[in-house]
């Protein structure tokens, strides 16, 4: 089987690096906006080039300030576009993704592309760091998968995703010393050090157990220890989990997004961690509102808030299940 | 549920969070259905479903218990889809003690010839308009007022109007003055903005109303419904996300053993948590009974850790 670079090679009857890459990257991130079909090679591409960059960041890549910290995308195009908005642009403003880009919205591709194609664009401007739904596993449940085979006939274009999911950052340090941890999920019992997580292997699917599963899935709880999380991965994690962390590493804030909050976001453990959601009326169902946070050069936090750009489901292109209730 | 739905889900893989509500959702009313039949002083028992609820409930239970006489209430044009369907398969008409004989339909027309009802000794179907209350005490003829009575309502209550609701439920306790315990299952709206979307979503997208989703908006209200304009007693009360073990104060598993929730999280990968909570906790299960005591919570469940309210 040819591999990713092999395969925009054949698809372009070329060798790559021709200088069209602008060009090809400008179209695409106006074609995304406006939910366009992309042309397979353009995916592979785009796959290819931002691999290139991703290779060479470590598993906790380091942040300036100014920067806007984003939680849960799944799948939501219309809403990332108001996020932009609501943000500004990049790359007047530079950004963090939390992960979960793909998987329960209908445009779960769009989303991807777009946010791989401003890191092409703007490799300093933006940052993404994987979500537990930056899985082969995940994604053939919850829909990216689907709907890849759906828009293109075949699984070629899952594949090019799946293959830049194993090079995404496993988390972020913004502002250094003293700064915000970033983190999808949450703490680990097996990870006491963010040195501990520089030497991780991250480039694989992730696994069932173990650090990296942890991160990506773990969530914070009135709990005294570590506790089983009902989700099935992971761990739950309390306060004091929380103080050790922060004084063992010099950091004074662990910013991390994968559970939906109701208001956007909500700062728990005295302010000490912060869960960030930015898809607003979640799955088209859920009725909330999203957020972002800022922080900037002091280390100052100050959220922006924001609405569902699309209420009505029937103007949805599928009614899959989605939206389906127990009737 | 409509065959209709039931045929397009059935090659359509669902999200976990929806197996995982359908399984709770079985679990639990299974589990008070059970304890009814033993608890039934009784040797036997008598099952009414409305609206038949999950179609394959009838089936499950008159398999295990042979003391249950299994009764349900459909609009003709489901009723006559299910007969076929249990009249064509020869173990569904080994458990309802019916003959299995294979009918084709080539047409409308002998669609509508089949006849909407099924008797057996064990299993009743009817054709029917639920609504028509009036015709009950004719209709059923095979309903047995000395036999404890368990009224079943999964999901089908809600979709009448409040007035419609105290009717039916007041016909029942004519029928049963003492015998008769009422099981409902549905969604309810909590006044929050998952109930506003889902309201609006159910409208917009399936053209879905409920009139009882925002009249009897919590448990609570509920509650006084049930106790007070109903005349119910021993009643109990919990919502979804109780049984599934998602809400505080219990977040140890709900009705479920630790060692069988955590063999099911690893099935499948919830992956958003909040979310499932949310939904859950939109879906009720309610208990009442005519003349206290036909249902022994006590006995069967000494720590009555499995509800809310009562």
């Amino acid at each position: 089987m040819l591999n990713l670079d092999e395969y925009v090679d054949v698809l372009k009857g070329c060798t790559r690096g021709t200088g069209k890459t602008t060009n090809i990257l400008s179209r695409t991130i106006v074609n995304i906006r406006q939910c366009k079909h992309i042309p397979e090679a353009d995916v592979a591409e785009l796959c290819s080039k931002v691999i290139e960059i991703l290779i060479e960041e470590p598993n906790i890549q380091h942040v300036d300030t100014p920067v806007t910290i984003c939680g849960d995308i799944h799948g939501q195009l219309h809403d990332l576009l108001t996020l932009l908005a609501t943000g500004n642009e990049c790359p007047e403003t530079q950004y963090l993704f939390l992960g979960d880009f793909v998987d329960r919205g209908f445009y779960s591709l769009e989303c991807f592309l777009l946010l791989i194609a401003l890191k092409v664009r703007y490799p300093d401007r933006i940052t993404l760091i994987r979500g537990n739904h930056e899985l082969r596993q995940i994604t053939t449940v919850y829909g990216f998968y689907d709907e890849c085979v759906r828009k293109y006939g075949s699984v070629n274009v899952w594949r090019f995703c799946s293959e830049v999911f194993d090079y995404l950052s496993l988390g972020a340090l913004v502002g250094g010393k003293g700064g915000v941890f970033c983190i999808h999920g949450g703490l680990s019992p097996d990870i006491d050090t963010i040195d501990q997580i520089r030497i991780l292997d991250r480039k694989q699917e992730v696994p069932h157990e173990g650090g990296m599963c942890d991160l990506l899935w773990s969530d914070p709880d009135d709990v005294p220890g570590w506790a089983v999380l009902p989700r099935g991965a992971g761990f739950l994690f309390g306060e004091n989990e929380v103080n050790q962390f922060l004084h063992t590493n010099d950091v004074s804030l662990i910013a991390r997004a994968h559970q939906l909050v109701m208001e956007g976001y909500k700062e728990i453990f005295g302010e000490k961690l912060v869960t960030v959601w930015s898809a607003p009326n979640y799955c088209y169902r859920c009725g909330n509102v999203a957020s972002v946070l800022t922080i900037d050069d002091n280390l100052q936090r100050n959220y922006k808030v924001f609405e569902a750009a699309n209420q009505d489901i029937t103007e949805l292109p599928t009614k899959r299940s989605t939206n389906d209730y127990f009737v | 549920m409509s065959s209709q739905r039931i045929l397009r889900e059935a090659f359509q893989n669902k999200l976990p969070l929806i197996n995982r509500g359908t399984y709770l959702r079985t679990m639990s009313l299974d589990w008070v259905m059970e304890e009814f039949t033993k608890n039934a002083a009784d040797e036997r028992v008598q099952i009414i479903s409305l609206g038949s609820g999950m179609d394959t409930r009838s089936f499950t239970m008159l398999k295990k218990y042979k003391n249950m006489t299994y009764h349900e209430i459909d609009f003709p044009e489901s009723t006559r889809i299910k007969k076929l369907a249990i009249t064509n398969n020869q173990q569904l008409s080994q458990i309802v003690n019916t003959k299995h004989v294979t009918v084709e339909i080539n047409s409308a027309q002998g669609f509508q010839r089949v006849n909407c009802d099924l008797h057996t000794s064990n299993y009743h179907l009817y054709g029917r308009d639920l609504r028509q209350v009036e015709e009950y005490s004719t209709l059923l003829k095979d309903f047995d007022h000395k036999v404890p009575t368990l009224v079943l309502s999964e999901c089908c209550l809600c979709y009448l109007p409040m007035e419609d609701n105290e009717r039916l439920i007041t016909k029942f306790r004519e029928m049963s003055p003492d015998l008769l315990g009422f099981l409902i299952y549905e969604p309810m709206a909590l006044g929050d903005n998952f109930g506003k979307t889902m309201k609006s979503n159910l409208q917009k997208g399936k053209g879905i109303k409920l009139p009882t989703f925002e009249s009897l908006p919590d448990l609570d209200v509920r509650l006084s419904f049930l106790r007070d304009t109903c005349g119910f007693e021993n009643i109990r009360l919990t919502d979804l996300s109780y049984v599934g073990g998602y809400s505080k104060p219990t977040n140890k598993g709900g009705w479920i053993e630790f060692k069988e929730l955590y063999r099911i999280s690893r099935l499948e990968w919830i992956d958003e948590v909040e979310e499932i909570t949310l939904l859950l906790k939109h879906y009720c299960l309610c208990y009442g009974e005519y003349t206290n005591g036909v249902m022994k919570f006590e006995e069967s469940d000494p720590k009555e850790y499995r509800w809310i309210k009562s």
